[in-house]
């Protein structure tokens, strides 16, 4: 049965894309491979891993890659998203991290990360870096309900699958009602609502990753490097 | 709108009632006895955990408008809230639209703009873009 390999947060390590390219070729049924964001950051140069994922090697599973908060960030700075100019990770990281980030990237990649979709919709699932809501949306386990079903009612969809907390967590929506009364002027109607059963699930991130099977709506978690380790202990 | 979503929106703005306009249509809308059931599984953890989250009872009002009504009458709405009580009241107010209308008119403004406030909702395809949609 087809199942989708969601990976984040490779922050220009291609060692390590090298590394899930392999553990993906072990797994089975692997037929797409999404990447949401963070495809760059502020430790690596970028570069080797930008020209991979544009020019996929023989073997290697086409990778579809969205932008993520690292992306959003560099392209503010380039004067890719209009006025913002990047406070977010000058704030959170300090202006030393933001000159290496922009110094990992060669000016001729921006347009490509500049094309970057948002977000994709495959089926009924949203596959996003943050949510809904922006791309710096850290979602997790302990993320209100009430505010996790909003984000997943904004995009109609019946699993969100997030990836900005770099937590691997499955959040199922399981139950539950709410009581709407509405007074106008043509009188007053009450109305109940139910819960509908939908998932947000964390895919992690770095050497951490998530397979999901559509079919069977099963996700189990993985561990590029914990597989690796494995391997050469004579696991699988 | 979405119950759940709106309550989020109520939540959101860290407040029990959320008072509101823009849409030129006055309602009351009170969200009680809800709650969200949940199961999650994360790394790591050998068995998943089910949670219930009691959710709170919050209120949205929207205050329509004086003018552009779009509620289906001719008359101005807006809301009283008693602070003490907490009682809230939609009030509607007649007022001579005829001559309203006329001023619109006389001013050399867009008929349309003198057909909606005589209707009490916007008419689109009265509109002077034809293709124009009213979302509401």
């Amino acid at each position: 049965m087809e199942r989708w390999a969601l990976v984040s947060g490779l922050k220009g390590d291609a060692d390590l894309y090298k590394q899930l390219q392999r553990d993906l070729k072990r797994q089975r049924g692997v037929a797409y491979l999404f990447l949401l964001g963070d495809l760059i950051g502020p430790d690596q140069d970028c570069n080797y891993l930008i020209n991979r994922l544009q020019q996929p090697k023989p073997g290697d599973l086409q990778p579809h890659c969205i932008y993520g908060w690292w992306e959003d960030q560099l392209l503010a700075s380039c004067g890719y998203r209009g006025e913002q100019r990047a406070q977010e990770s000058r704030l959170e990281h300090g202006e030393t991290f933001h000159r290496r980030l922009k110094q990992g990237v060669a000016a001729e990649h921006l347009p490509w990360l500049a094309s970057l979709q948002y977000g994709f919709i495959e089926l009924d699932c949203g596959l996003i870096h943050g949510s809904s809501v922006d791309v710096g949306d850290s979602l997790d386990e302990s993320t209100s309900p009430l505010l996790l079903l909003d984000r997943l009612t904004r995009l109609d969809v019946n699993r969100l699958f997030t990836a900005r907390s770099a937590r691997q967590f499955r959040l199922e929506l399981s139950g539950g009602q709410i009581t709407s009364c509405v007074k106008d002027h043509s009188g007053e109607q009450s109305q109940e609502h139910v819960v509908p059963k939908r998932s947000v699930i964390g895919i992690g991130a770095g050497s951490e990753y998530c397979i999901y099977e559509p079919g069977s709506d099963h996700v189990s978690f993985q561990s590029a490097s914990a597989n690796r380790r494995h391997l050469k202990q004579g696991f699988v | 709108m979405n119950a759940f979503a709106a309550l989020e929106r109520v939540e959101t703005a860290g407040v029990e009632t959320l008072f509101c306009g823009h849409t030129h249509q006055p309602y009351i809308r009170e969200l009680s006895g809800g709650s969200i059931q949940v199961k999650v599984q994360a790394r790591g953890m050998k068995t998943p955990r089910e949670e219930t989250m009691t959710l709170p009872m919050r209120r949205i009002v929207n205050a329509g408008s004086v003018g552009e009504p779009r509620h289906g009458n001719t008359k101005a709405t807006y809301v009283v809230l008693d602070p003490i009580s907490g009682d809230i009241n939609i009030r509607e107010v007649d007022y001579d639209v005829a001559k309203t209308c006329q001023a619109i008119l006389d001013a050399g403004l867009p008929d349309v703009f003198a057909w909606r406030l005589r209707h009490g909702f916007e008419y689109a395809e009265r509109a002077e873009d034809a293709s124009h949609v009213c979302e509401r």
